[in-house]
């Protein structure tokens, strides 16, 4: 992938050999995404949702539905799944989607959650924020850390431990995973056991290398681009855009929780990705960091190719230190 | 693995053997380990398989001498072949060292790996109100060190932490934290919390010590208390940090404070029902009219209750010096009156 910017050919990384081969035989989608497109794939996010949801009742877990209150007294929808032998340590993950701000829903994503839920044991709290551009900044980010809170406070009663709990979210939902650890660093919020970024949308400047050198494919930098102007609105562009919006934008990463951050070098978010953990080791904190070759924005999607295999073994290391086993009964 | 951590195996009857056994363990708790490193520390030391079986949490957890994860034992009965324990919260829970033969290292090494897990445990375990409620009666107490330390383990505070103390009345529901217990006081009981941040969701009477470290909570503690007492409708929430000069008036002994003829007329003011908040109304504000907007009363009510207070209180109240004198009277009348009655 290359492209032509300021009469110069920015080269790019290439695809992994693998993970090109199945992209070349995906079906096709609508690319660029534009604002035009939002309604219709929001009707194939519904088709998704609902067949998750008869596949959670199918493999028997258990769904307690919540609701929590937003900042502004809207009522957001906040789901806990877990199995019907969970125990009183069961590690709670809560689960942010993704889908730029604009898509997606509490069910989006759900075959990594469903993992932890079999590995660990644990109990996913997964919540259905309101999505920009309908709802610009901050009502995403707060829905999400209302979420955290409303954790926090009933976590007697739901028989969880916040301060060990995982953020957890992949693009878009990474992002709001680094908002809400801000948020709850600055707030004296609830304090968790990790955030777990993966491919994080954290930037919204748009002037990293990685999103000249990515105007195509999957998640490219004119989708990235439509998602921070839903989100921001008129502050899109301008120097005002707050940190909980863009945690790139942070003035310090100090005192967050150990990180886990996850990019492909073939994506837009590469760069902002490694500049977050850099900014996190400078400040005294825990990342890990992982950049695969020739992976672009959901390469771990192609759960067959040795790339996807490779990342979630790493992942999974994480997590096993995190939450402190490698998988129970 | 072999070559960076000296087996004990090689070093029995060595006494340096129990040290190296405490000191990996208790770095592994001082850090926050989980519990399968406690395991794999078990087996990396011993030099042989070690495992934790726990069947009320559902952990089949076993490591190899390499300190891969092992597949769990087919039989349980098979433990007690092998050097074990059981874990002291009576919970059937059980670790043990696939040794062959016993070695004199396995007593301390098992010790260490049963109270490694038992507290990992209870540190990823929800917290319980019960078990905060005596936790947090110990951190405001004048508690020995170890207590206080194992009180903060328990609420998850961490030793650098600062804290609030947040007294408020019994029957108010603890909104600001779970951390929170009902302890008697001279003046009645009071629900204490302790919070990392104050912030108030519902309307209620309170009283807010300093930001301390655990160690001063006991101190945090007894000015919330005084925050409470001089709590009222019109100012519901009374941070001691605010109070200035004003909290030195707590440390005025009660029996010289309650005979001093200012307060005395406050006391008989207080037998009116509207008696305490005109009287508070007039001193936080500049002029009747100001009084009447706080209070939601017509002002010529107000202007009324005003001069009959200025008749039992025998001084005028119109002026600063007035409403000083008058504030630190209905300060001193608080502090000696029992909570609920001020």
């Amino acid at each position: 992938m290359s492209l032509s910017h300021g009469n110069k050919v920015i080269p790019a990384p290439p695809l992994d050999p693998e993970v090109a081969a199945a992209l070349a035989v995906q079906l096709d989608r609508p690319s660029p995404i534009t604002e035009a497109d939002i309604p219709a794939k929001r009707a194939e996010d519904d088709v998704v949702s609902a067949a998750t949801q008869a596949r959670i009742a199918e493999l028997g877990l258990e769904r307690t539905d919540l609701e929590v209150t937003g900042h502004d007294g809207a009522v957001v929808p906040l789901t806990l799944i877990h199995r019907h032998d969970r125990t009183l340590t069961s590690p709670l993950v809560y689960y942010l989607h993704g889908g730029g701000m604009m898509l997606g829903t509490r069910w989006s994503g759900s075959d990594v959650f469903l993992e932890w839920i079999d590995r660990y044991n644990a109990v996913v709290a997964t919540i259905e924020y309101r999505r920009a551009p309908e709802f610009r900044y901050p009502v995403p980010q707060e829905d999400c850390y209302a979420g955290l809170l409303h954790l926090a406070a009933h976590a007697e009663s739901l028989q969880l431990n916040v301060s060990t709990a995982l953020l957890a979210g992949i693009s878009a939902g990474a992002g709001l995973v680094a908002s809400v650890a801000l948020m709850a660093r600055d707030r004296g919020g609830p304090a968790v056991a990790g955030q777990l970024l993966i491919a994080p949308m954290l930037d919204d400047r748009g002037d990293t290398r990685s999103t000249l050198q990515f105007p195509t494919g999957m998640w490219n930098a004119l989708e990235n681009r439509l998602a921070w102007r839903a989100l921001l609105g008129d502050l899109d562009g301008t120097d005002d855009v707050p940190a909980y919006a863009a945690p790139a934008r942070a003035a310090e990463l100090g005192r967050l929780p150990p990180a886990f951050i996850e990019v492909g070098s073939a994506e837009v978010f590469r760069d902002e990705a490694v500049a977050y953990a850099s900014r996190i080791w400078a400040a005294g904190g825990q990342a890990d960091l992982h950049v695969w070759g020739g992976g672009f924005h959901g390469f771990g999607t192609f759960e067959h190719t040795v790339l996807a295999q490779g990342a979630a073994h790493s992942l999974r290391n994480w997590m096993d230190r995190i939450l402190g086993v490698s998988g129970r009964g | 693995m072999k070559e960076l951590i000296q087996r004990l195996s090689a070093l029995d009857e060595d006494a340096t053997a129990a040290v190296k056994i405490i000191l990996h363990f208790d770095t592994l708790l001082g850090q926050g380990a989980g519990l399968e490193s406690f395991v794999r520390g078990a087996a990396v030391l011993s030099g042989y398989p070690a495992g934790l079986a726990h069947p009320q949490h559902q952990l089949s957890l076993r490591v190899d001498a390499n300190g891969r994860p092992a597949p769990p034992v087919e039989d349980l009965a098979d433990v007690d072949k092998w050097p074990h324990r059981g874990l002291d919260d009576g919970s059937g829970g059980v670790v043990w060292v696939e040794r062959p033969e016993e070695s004199v290292i396995d007593a301390v090494l098992l010790e260490r790996l049963a109270a490694g897990i038992h507290l990992t445990l209870e540190r990823v375990s929800p917290l319980t109100v019960e078990d905060d409620a005596g936790a947090v009666e110990i951190l405001l107490s004048k508690a020995s060190d170890g207590a206080r330390r194992k009180a903060a383990r328990r609420l998850r505070l961490a030793e650098d932490c600062l804290v609030h103390v947040v007294a408020t009345a019994v029957e108010t529901a603890p909104p600001f934290s779970r951390r929170s217990a009902v302890l008697s006081t001279p003046a009645g009981a009071v629900r204490a919390s302790v919070v990392e941040a104050v912030r108030f969701s519902t309307t209620c009477l309170a009283g807010v010590g300093s930001a301390v470290r655990l160690h001063d909570l006991p101190t945090s503690w007894s000015q919330a208390l005084v925050g409470l007492r001089l709590a009222s409708h019109l100012l519901p929430v009374v941070r001691w940090d605010e109070l200035g000069a004003l909290a030195l008036l707590a440390s005025v002994p009660v029996e010289l404070a309650a005979v001093h003829p200012d307060v005395l007329a406050v006391t008989e003011v207080a037998q009116e029902p509207w008696g305490l908040d005109t009287l508070e109304a007039v001193a936080r504000t500049e002029s009747s009219r100001a009084a009447s907007a706080v209070l939601g009363l017509h002002h010529s009510t107000v202007q009324a209750r005003a001069t009959r207070l200025e008749e039992v209180l025998g001084f005028r109240t119109g002026t600063a010096d007035g409403r000083t004198r008058l504030m630190v009277a209905l300060t001193l009348h608080r502090l000696t009156t029992p909570l609920g009655t001020g």
